[in-house]
């Protein structure tokens, strides 16, 4: 086949020598112009390059396709070649023509790889279609119907682009055990931003590529089965259209309807498995009409707010005091219970735990101001505080795995915040019980993760806004994708829980999650991928042996009995099995 | 030189046979000689060679040609007993293609026969003299 | 293995509702060199690129060699000459690059052979075949087929344009051909009288029909030219009649009229040819 080609292409070269040679000289002036001082050249010649680079699909595509068609073809026909490697040949002779020309570009601009990938996918686009609409014209210009195909193939296409953002969208967030909150920004983009590019950087160039591969196969049917037996191919292409056009749109339609299905079925299934969160009902002094906002103020002289802790204290001593017998309220499950921090990427995850100048939910008041108080050495508040957040959590009826996670959650954000100054501090031993207390309590129990509540509101997306419309759809095909991959998360997550759960001993336990974290878990600890399973071994296994060490030191005792694969370096805890060790990520200011 | 007549509605093989033959009788091919190859012959009548190696074939079969060691075809001795047979048969064909014309044209026998002794005896004076 | 090079039975194309073949039957033996005689429009170019390939027929069965030639393209063009209607195809190549370029494609291909062909024909060797004249044109042609010995081979009117000497010397490489070794030609041409002593059988088509279809010996002791009067009812088996100088004459297909057989005149291909193709045309 190789060989074939070669000869072919040589073929052609000896054919239209000039004519390349000619185009060939053209690109490079044209890229030599780039290089000049620019001054004095008229404004179009700077565009020369770009303009020739963009037209060059045009250009080879077409004509070697109408190379093709023309009066070339009977000696083409009668060299014992199969028609299909003819067809192959040329059209890859003119794909490689228009990749070498376009890549020119390159060598005066810079592309970033996803430029360069819609780019790529675009020219692959454009050199099918024109490649295709030139075999069906024997003569004339053949770029022009290729052009206005792009224009209709754009249009085709409008309903399938935000559909098929959704999913790429939700492939991030396919990582998250459990729901997922809102769409994380890029970087210093917009929320709008953000849903254009990923249409024009991933759903546009998948698209444009299955196009181009879809007339690209066309071409080869219609070539080898049709033109070359010169049988009539106004009726195969007339039908090939009626099928391609509306295609992307029923595709929508039907992946939506598909998607949606798939949904509602599993949730059924899970609804039937496991109790979906129910309404709750808690204290009634829970519903705090401001918010947690009124628990912070303004930093003078800053954006940035710090907690009240003598505000939160009082709070923690009411919920002490009354929470379980006050007048309790009902609670959706759709909001508050699920009022885990706003979904938040790296950065800001490391800006909430350092600065702690993020407020948001209820749980932050408690964790920033136990730390406020610990900073500020007051141990016995630091501890009522931290009571004052069992109870919260404890008062909720009826308890879930949501609220356990919540649960596991702050004590390792509590335990890894200890200020490194205050362990030499006996007055932090009431701190230090209660949280060695609340570790050996906390159990993975209610283990099973189950579908949150799932409301179907947002299945129908329609606007007659256009972007309206566009951002509804891409917004509800990313929730419905995202949910399908929240089922098979769960189903993971709720096996490793429970095979964590039957652990007896801390080793089985170590072993376990050696099996499923790298080297590397201790940095997934914090982030937002934080898994249930090492999560719990974190507290269990290497929190509660490193607060009892901690304590045995305040206490002037020896070391405690450790389990076999813990060991001390440095007073810090190194578990043999896992290789994970004890980490506090607090770093004081004063150092 | 051997003519061919498309129009004839003899075919063509036959045509080179009576050719050859005709060529034999005239004296133009002697015993021994060969003649030309098939190749030759086609490209000089602009006919199918296999034709020409038909005719060949033929006039091998009867024994007029035969083919030697060395290739081509030669002219076999024929005895004179054949030679006067074939002279025969050629007088009888001519005078037959003469009489189909004469008739044709609706000249009377006695007219042809008058005129035939005329020029045979004109024949023999020029002859004589 | 079956004795015919080329079958087409009840083929029928047509174009846009006009018929173009109507019920074509035609059937080429081995080692046979075969004219197809037909007028302009006749289907002669049809039929040659439905035998070839190039085109596909509504309806019926074709078999070169008995292979399809759509189905079984590459393996019948491995074994298949075709040498279409003169179209400058390889202008920009000298022949040398030419023979280089199907000596890649044809496993046959002799170098040898081509190159000593080249010079047979005096043909320049290192010249683009664009400035070759119409005559060296069509030798080039010749050689591509004779020198990979193509078991078939069609040439879909070769002479066309050509002046008397390049006429004489195509044919004689016709000849040359035909005696180096066994293969089966298929020649459509206008020119009759010069192709009338190279084949062997001949069809003739008009409208789409094959009128007669078979050895041309055996056509031309079939049809006669039998003077009559002006008046005469209708001869059995006549096929037409026309008038040369206040002359009438019928011509007549003596295969159903016996008594007529050894009347009248024989006539040669092309007057054959003129007398069944205006009986049947407008």
């Amino acid at each position: 086949m190789f060989r074939d080609a070669l000869t072919l292409w040589q073929l052609e070269w000896k054919r239209c020598k000039w004519l390349w040679t000619g185009v060939i000289v053209l690109m490079a002036a044209g890229q030599a112009m780039l290089k000049l001082p620019q001054e004095n050249m008229p404004g179009f010649l700077k565009w020369c390059p770009l303009g020739l680079a963009f037209l060059s699909p045009l250009f080879f595509s077409g004509a070697i396709a109408s190379i093709l068609v023309r009066n070339r073809l009977p000696i083409l026909l009668t060299l014992p070649v199969k028609s299909r490697r003819i067809y192959w040949i040329y059209y890859f002779g003119a794909l490689i023509l228009c990749f070498l020309f376009a890549s020119t570009l390159c060598l005066t601009q810079v592309f970033s790889f996803v430029d360069l990938l819609l780019g790529v996918s675009l020219l692959f686009l454009i050199h099918s279609v024109v490649f295709w609409s030139a075999l069906l014209h024997r003569d004339g210009n053949t770029a022009v119907p290729g052009l206005l195909m792009l224009f209709v193939l754009y249009f085709a296409a409008y309903p399938l682009i935000p559909f098929l953002s959704g999913f790429f969208l939700a492939l991030p967030l396919s990582q998250i055990p459990w729901e997922s909150g809102g769409l994380p920004a890029f970087p210093g983009f917009s929320s709008s931003l953000t849903w254009k590019m990923v249409d024009w950087y991933f759903s546009i160039p998948v698209i444009a590529m299955v196009f181009g591969i879809v007339f690209t196969f066309s071409g080869a049917l219609l070539w080898s089965g049709k033109i070359c037996s010169g049988r009539n191919i106004h009726r195969p292409v007339v039908l090939f259209l009626l099928l391609l056009l509306p295609a992307p749109f029923l595709l929508t339609l039907g992946g939506y309807a598909a998607l949606t299905g798939m949904e509602w079925v599993f949730h059924r299934h899970w609804e039937k498995r496991f109790p979906v969160q129910r309404d709750s009902s808690c204290p009634e002094f829970y519903k705090n009409g401001s918010g947690h906002h009124s628990f912070y103020r303004r930093i003078k002289g800053s954006e940035r707010t710090e907690v009240i802790p003598e505000k939160v204290l009082e709070y923690s001593r009411r919920i002490t005091r009354e929470g379980q017998n006050a007048k309790r309220i009902s609670i959706p499950s759709s909001k508050s219970l699920l009022n885990i921090p706003e979904w938040m990427n790296k950065q800001e995850w490391e800006k909430y735990l350092f600065s702690f100048g993020f407020c948001s939910g209820y749980d932050s008041i408690f964790l920033e101001g136990s730390l406020a108080c610990l900073n500020r050495k007051q141990w016995g508040e630091a501890e009522e505080i931290l009571r004052g957040y069992w109870d919260y959590l404890n008062f909720i009826e009826p308890q879930n795995f949501y609220i356990n996670r919540r649960r596991m959650f702050f004590l390792f954000l509590e335990l890894i915040s200890i200020p490194p100054s205050s362990l030499e501090d006996p007055g932090m031993l009431p701190v230090l019980r209660t949280l060695l207390k609340e570790l050996e309590r906390f159990s993975l129990i209610p283990a099973d993760l189950s579908p949150p509540y799932r409301s179907f509101s947002d299945l129908f997306p329609f606007s007659w806004e256009q972007d309206k419309l566009n951002q509804r759809i891409r917004s509800s095909s990313r929730s419905r994708f995202t949910n399908l991959f929240i089922y098979s998360a769960l189903v993971k997550g709720n096996r490793e829980i429970r095979k964590a759960a039957e652990c007896r001993t801390e080793e089985e336990l170590a072993r376990f999650v050696k099996t499923l974290s790298g080297p590397n878990a201790l940095s997934g600890l914090l982030s937002v991928r934080a898994h249930h399973v090492t999560g719990c071994y974190y507290l269990k296994v290497l929190g509660i042996a490193q607060l009892k060490y901690w304590i045995a030191a305040l206490e002037g005792k020896k070391a405690p009995e450790l389990p076999a694969h813990l060991t001390i370096r440095n007073g810090i805890v190194h578990d043999e099995i896992t290789g994970l060790y004890f980490k506090l990520y607090f770093k004081e200011r004063t150092r | 030189m051997i003519h061919l007549d498309m129009a004839s509605g003899v075919p063509v093989y036959l045509q080179i046979m009576a050719g050859i033959r005709a060529e034999r009788l005239s004296g133009h091919y002697r015993t021994g000689d060969r003649i030309p190859p098939v190749r030759e012959l086609a490209l000089a009548l602009r006919i199918n060679p296999n034709t020409v190696a038909k005719a060949y074939r033929c006039l091998q079969e009867e024994g007029f040609l035969e083919s030697r060691p060395g290739g081509g075809n030669y002219i076999t001795a024929l005895p004179d007993m054949d030679e006067s047979a074939e002279r025969e048969t050629r007088l009888s064909e001519l005078l037959d293609s003469l009489l189909r014309e004469t008739d044709a044209l609706r000249i009377p026998r006695s007219q042809v026969e008058a005129m035939l002794k005329q020029k045979l005896q004109n024949r023999e004076d020029n002859h004589v003299s | 293995m079956s004795e015919i090079a080329i079958e087409m039975k009840n083929v029928c194309k047509h174009y846009s509702g006009h018929r173009v073949l109507e019920d074509f039957s035609l059937s080429v033996p081995k080692g046979a060199v075969y004219a197809l005689l037909g007028n302009n429009g006749a289907g002669k170019s049809t039929s040659i690129r439905i035998m070839t390939g190039q085109l596909a027929a509504d309806s019926g069965t074709v078999a070169v060699l008995g292979l399809d030639p759509l189905k079984n393209a590459v393996a019948l063009r491995l074994r298949m000459g075709y040498v279409p209607e003169t179209e400058r195809l390889f202008d920009f190549l000298t022949p040398t690059e030419l023979f280089g370029f199907l000596n890649h494609f044809f496993p046959d291909w002799s170098m040898e052979r081509a190159t000593e062909l080249l010079g047979e024909f005096h043909l320049p060797p290192d010249r683009k075949i664009g400035s070759f004249s119409r005559g060296m044109y069509a030798k080039t042609a010749l050689i591509t087929v004779m020198a990979r010995k193509a078991e078939v081979v069609i040439f879909d009117d070769p002479v066309l344009g050509l002046d008397t000497v390049s006429r004489a010397d195509f044919m004689d490489g016709l000849i040359r051909s035909i005696q180096e070794y066994e293969h089966t030609i298929l020649v459509s041409s206008h020119l009759i009288p010069e192709i009338e002593g190279i084949c062997d059988h001949a069809g003739i088509l008009a409208e789409g029909k094959l009128l007669y279809s078979g050895e041309t010996e055996q056509l031309k002791a079939r049809f006669r030219r039998i003077r009559i009067a002006g008046e005469d009812g209708l001869l059995c088996g006549e096929i037409c009649r026309k008038s040369i100088a206040g002359e009438s004459y019928a011509v007549v297909d003596v295969s159903e009229n016996i008594e007529l057989q050894e009347k009248g005149e024989t006539m040669n291909l092309e007057e054959i040819f003129l007398a069944l193709t205006r009986a049947v045309g407008p």
